[in-house]
């Protein structure tokens, strides 16, 4: 059986694109159910059983305008959840609460029995560390730069050497407040001189700097690849966004073919790859997003992004 | 037994400000219950009509600006953060 109730969105209520692809839905007249798991509480409940009947789970995920049964469930947007942290408890009662949440909503919800997910939450998990994106990125025969994961002040001090321009990425985003600043990476070079034995605390990521003309998007909604070109004067283009300008590329049938198989790989029903061009024609993979934004590309391009992640949440497994 | 518990990894003195800190037009956001779709109320509780454009940009902007929808790719996902 394939689900034929609604389609599921989790995300929180301040979610634009969230609301672009509920939109589309609407107009196919698509049942939703939207929610936060934040919310879990009087306006979030879950109720799910097991070893009692045929359906695996049965029960349902209930919100104050919505109700739906948890094997009807045809598609679950993972979009943008957050998950509660209940700070106005003890610590240890937090603790114990926000781990209910993750593990009672969060582990029904990963069970869903006949549901699309995009994308499988555990599934977004495992493809978001970098040395294992880019262990699969070579393996599929993408071009990847070379890369120094390390905490070994003389292996990164070599590689630096050994690769003339080298640039540091973070292998994971965390929030960082200055004062009232939020600071974040960008991609920037780096010279043997600025590392010094504070890399020893963690590893750190080291990439030879490709020499780019342009950078690469390429959204995948299901089987649906949509590339586009992102030309600026920028290393790391998310500095300024008014600096840019796009363009819709097609993309070698091999490399499509490898992109898709690196989501499949992973388990992916959909994600965002970041690409660079060379002067050569050639692309170079740099990560993927799994859950990469794309509202704002269908802005600038017109691609029938929302379109297409409607497509595949209406459609569901069948 | 470790002798580094104070030194900050090196990356972080990397991190570096947002480029821009845009203030949200709307102070919160409800769910139609008809629609689905977010509400974006001003303090008054009366309705800001958000319009299409800036409506999602962007991958890298600040967290705290008008736009979540401009946040960090990788944080959507907050779930990966703990566990």
């Amino acid at each position: 059986m394939t689900g034929t109730g609604p389609v599921a969105v989790a995300t929180e209520a301040d979610d634009r694109t969230a609301d672009m692809v509920i939109t589309e839905l609407n107009r196919r007249d698509v049942p939703v159910i939207r929610f936060n798991p934040a919310d879990i509480g009087h306006s979030l409940t879950v109720s799910a059983q097991f070893g009692t009947c045929p359906a695996i789970p049965a029960g349902q995920v209930r919100t104050p305008s919505r109700t739906a049964e948890l094997a009807g469930i045809r598609s679950l947007y993972w979009r943008r959840p957050t998950w509660p942290a209940f700070e106005h408890l003890a610590p240890q009662d937090a603790r114990f609460a926000a781990a209910h949440a993750r593990h009672g909503l969060g582990g029904v919800l990963y069970a869903l029995p006949h549901c699309l997910f995009v994308n499988h939450p555990l599934r977004n998990r495992g493809a978001e560390h970098k040395p294992l994106q880019l262990a699969t990125a070579q393996r599929l025969g993408l071009t990847v730069p070379p890369t120094l994961v390390s905490n070994d002040l003389t292996d990164i001090r070599a590689f630096i050497h050994a690769h003339g321009e080298v640039i540091h990425k973070t292998l994971r985003w965390t929030p960082y407040q200055q004062g009232d600043t939020g600071l974040t990476s960008w991609t920037e070079p780096v010279t043997a001189d600025t590392v010094d034995e504070s890399v020893a605390v963690v590893p750190h990521l080291f990439q030879a700097r490709v020499d780019k003309i342009a950078d690469v998007r390429v959204v995948v909604a299901g089987t649906r690849l949509f590339a586009v070109r992102i030309d600026s004067d920028l290393l790391d283009w998310r500095r300024d966004y008014g600096a840019l300008t796009y363009s819709v590329i097609d993309l070698p049938p091999q490399l499509e073919k490898a992109l898709l198989a690196y989501l499949e790989h992973f388990g992916l029903a959909s994600g965002s790859f970041d690409l660079a061009l060379d002067r050569t024609g050639g692309f170079h993979w740099l990560e993927l997003n799994p859950n990469g934004q794309w509202g704002w590309l269908e802005d600038e391009t017109g691609l029938p992004l929302t379109v297409a992640f409607a497509d595949l949440l209406m459609r569901g497994r069948s | 037994m470790t002798t580094s518990t104070a030194v900050r990894p090196w990356g972080v003195g990397r991190l570096q400000p947002y480029p821009v800190v845009h203030e949200q037009p709307f102070a919160t956001v409800a769910i139609d219950p008809d629609t689905q779709l977010g509400v974006f109320l001003d303090g008054d509780g009366l309705v800001v009509e958000m319009g299409k454009h800036g409506t999602s940009k962007g991958t890298e902007t600040n967290p705290q600006s008008t736009n979540s929808d401009s946040r960090n790719d990788s944080d959507h996902d907050q779930d990966s953060e703990q566990d």
